[in-house]
């Protein structure tokens, strides 16, 4: 009865050691990254501007809102939790930004989107760690609750008196790339060293793969437990900042299904919904194939109706040969 | 291991049939039902408890029953769909198709479009089952695969625009119709709800989908085709979808694509509020219609009060933490 560093992956493979096991998952990602590529290949091949610089940078563009909740939804899915509640916090944030700036600066509102998103996350983080409650159900009845206070707050209207200064973080040039992007590559860059390289990053993992043997090696397990919840919660936030900076409006209905793309961008890059396996490179793997993909269909005038068909059947092709892929790798 | 797992797939009938009935916090639940509707009534005697609005709410809840039904199955396994609102929609727009091309407005038309809506979700249900039963992918992932795909193929087959061209006899007969006072959704519906429960309680296909649920190894085991019980789950609750799709035509008259978006939620809200584990192996049919109840209620009691509705999701939400907090609790002192 060891205690392996992976038991979803154990199980599946049976008892064998965690460099082979290390080895899948680095392949995993190599496998998704292939995906990518196949994927931008055969739409640049459909449609001549898709690689193009412009549209480049377009695809980089819009990965980033997704790509922030991302990073967050990664955190909670390594720890073997889910968050449904990232697109009502987000609301949320985006209906207390809309208000506050009414009557402060922008830095200030800035920080009080922020601090509200942090705190709708440390509740609901709050309520599943200490509390043991399931994270599915917590998240699910914040995100009612957020929605209807997104509704309540807002007076049910959009809030279109957004100062236009406020765009300067998005579109401030820095050597010819846009803020938005550059925060979202030092986000990845933060998040993927705070994950392999830190004490905190280590511990999460080890939460998600088992609670127990965390808990029995001294671990912090309930901080580390509460902390993802409080990131998703912040970043949901600063995503919703960023995309009001673009649309200079917040409508209470700001957000809706965010959820969905984010949980799938995360497992297309190959993490497990069980926790303890994933990483944040795989997460913008996945996030870029979501974009590419909606891009792509808008390059090729591709009825918005399809878009739904085409990402829920290419996130279901995509674990499907991953699925047999790895099956015949763990036969060998 | 090994040796508990007899005790709680299997205890013994009496009791296992009464819980499976009851629910285990079903009964803290009614009287939360109860006090809800004692408070409405008290605050308008005159609008809350009168006849029209208890049949109003029972046909609020009826479509989202159907749905439950089968969700909870689903979630009895451990598994969870949430491609029922988008296979709800996609049904009703095959039935309204079908409907279309076969012409007339007469009871054969009536039962093609029955037909239609449940082959259409049979088939969504179909395609979650092997997905989730033997191809093993997680059913988080392929019921959100295919809620975008159902409900962007509805989307496709329509150009987006809903068909509101709907037999007459349909939406008369069925969607607003009644039979000696009593709204024929509500009645269709709680013939599905009772069929459901006495399955769930009293048949082997009830005990397997508990047992698949409490230990799909111990199953297998004992023998009990785990991949082919799931499949048979999963396309029930594809079935449903597509039953609760063919109602929704007849009550709305339309196809309603933009109206069911949160139906997957609510009724996993409903479901999860009734007591049913999303781990799978507990719960039961009781609870799930008291859970998808108590929202309805909520809703219904703020609007006669004039409240804000968007209140009642609020309300909804803190109902939702404070059943599986209760739910916690009760285990808790269990395990004690």
């Amino acid at each position: 009865m060891s205690h392996t560093t992976n038991p979803g992956a154990a199980t599946a493979e049976g008892p064998r050691q965690t460099s082979i096991v290390a080895r899948l998952g680095r392949r995993l990602e190599i496998r998704m990254l292939g995906l990518a590529i196949v994927l931008a290949a055969i739409l640049s091949l459909l449609s001549p501007y898709f690689l193009t610089t412009s549209n480049l940078f377009n695809i980089l563009d819009q990965s980033v809102v997704i790509g922030i909740v991302a990073v967050g939804m990664t955190f909670v899915i390594l720890i073997g939790g889910i968050d449904l509640s990232v697109g009502s916090v987000a609301g949320l944030a985006g209906v207390i930004l809309g208000l506050a700036l009414r009557e402060f600066p922008i830095p200030v509102a800035i920080f009080l989107a922020v601090a509200t998103g942090a705190f709708v996350g440390l509740i609901s983080g709050v309520l599943i760690a200490y509390f043991g409650l399931a994270a599915f159900v917590v998240t699910l009845g914040v995100m009612a609750i957020g929605r209807s206070l997104c509704y309540i707050l807002s007076g049910q209207q959009s809030i279109s008196d957004i100062p236009d200064s406020i765009q300067a973080i998005v579109y401030t040039d820095v050597l010819g790339v846009p803020t938005n992007v550059i925060f979202l590559v030092i986000l990845y860059l933060v998040a993927w060293a705070y994950l392999t390289r830190t004490k905190g990053g280590r511990t999460i993992y080890a939460i998600g793969s088992n609670a127990e043997a965390a808990r029995a090696a001294g671990l912090s397990v309930l901080f580390y437990s509460v902390l993802p919840y409080v990131v998703s919660g912040a970043l949901s936030a600063v995503a919703i900042i960023f995309s009001v900076a673009q649309i200079l409006s917040v409508d209470p209905l700001a957000g809706t299904s965010w959820e969905l793309d984010a949980i799938a961008a995360v497992v297309i890059g190959g993490a497990s919904l069980f926790g303890g396996r994933g990483t944040i490179i795989g997460t913008l793997i996945g996030v870029l194939i979501m974009v590419m993909i909606r891009n792509g269909l808008n390059l090729m005038n591709v009825s918005p109706y399809w878009q739904g068909s085409a990402i829920g059947g290419i996130i279901i092709l995509a674990l499907l040969v991953e699925r047999l892929i790895s099956a015949r790798a763990n036969r060998r | 291991m090994t040796s508990q797992v007899p005790t709680e797939v299997m205890p013994d009938g009496g009791t296992r049939r009464l819980s499976a009935i009851l629910g285990s916090q079903s009964l803290a639940l009614l009287l939360v039902l109860f006090v809800l509707v004692a408070f409405f009534s008290l605050m308008r005697p005159d609008a809350f408890p009168r006849i029209a609005n208890i049949l109003n709410m029972a046909t609020d809840a009826s479509i989202l029953l159907v749905l439950a039904v089968g969700g909870t199955y689903v979630i009895l396994t451990g598994g969870i769909d949430l491609s029922i609102n988008g296979v709800l929609v996609f049904s009703g727009v095959i039935a309204a198709q079908a409907m279309v091309w076969t012409g007339g407005d007469n009871p054969p038309t009536l039962l093609v479009g029955l037909v239609f809506a449940m082959l259409a979700g049979a088939a969504w249900g179909a395609v979650n089952g092997f997905l989730i039963a033997k191809a093993r992918i997680p059913a988080l992932i392929v019921t959100l695969g295919t809620m975008g795909m159902s409900l962007g193929s509805a989307l496709l087959i329509t150009r987006g625009i809903d068909i509101s061209d709907v037999p007459d006899s349909l939406v008369v007969g069925i969607g607003s119709g009644r039979l000696m006072g009593v709204p024929v959704l509500v009645i269709v519906t709680a013939v599905i709800v009772i069929a459901g429960g006495l399955v769930l309680a009293y048949t082997r296909f009830g005990r397997y989908t508990y047992a698949v649920g409490s230990s799909p190894e111990a199953c297998r085991r004992a023998s009990i085709n785990v991949a082919g019980h799931l499949l048979k789950v999963y396309l029930l609750a594809g079935v449903l979808s597509g039953v609760a799709g063919y109602l929704s035509l007849a009550r709305f008259a339309t196809t309603t694509l933009s109206g069911h978006t949160t139906d997957n939620l609510q009724v996993i809200a409903g479901i999860v509020i009734g007591g049913t584990s999303l781990f799978g192996g507990s719960g039961g049919m009781f609870g799930t219609v008291v859970g998808i109840i108590i929202p309805v209620v909520l809703l219904n009691g703020f609007v006669v009060l004039g409240l804000p509705p968007f209140w009642q999701q609020v309300a909804v939400g803190a109902v939702l933490i404070g059943a599986v907090y209760f739910d916690q609790l009760r285990r808790r002192l269990r395990d004690r």
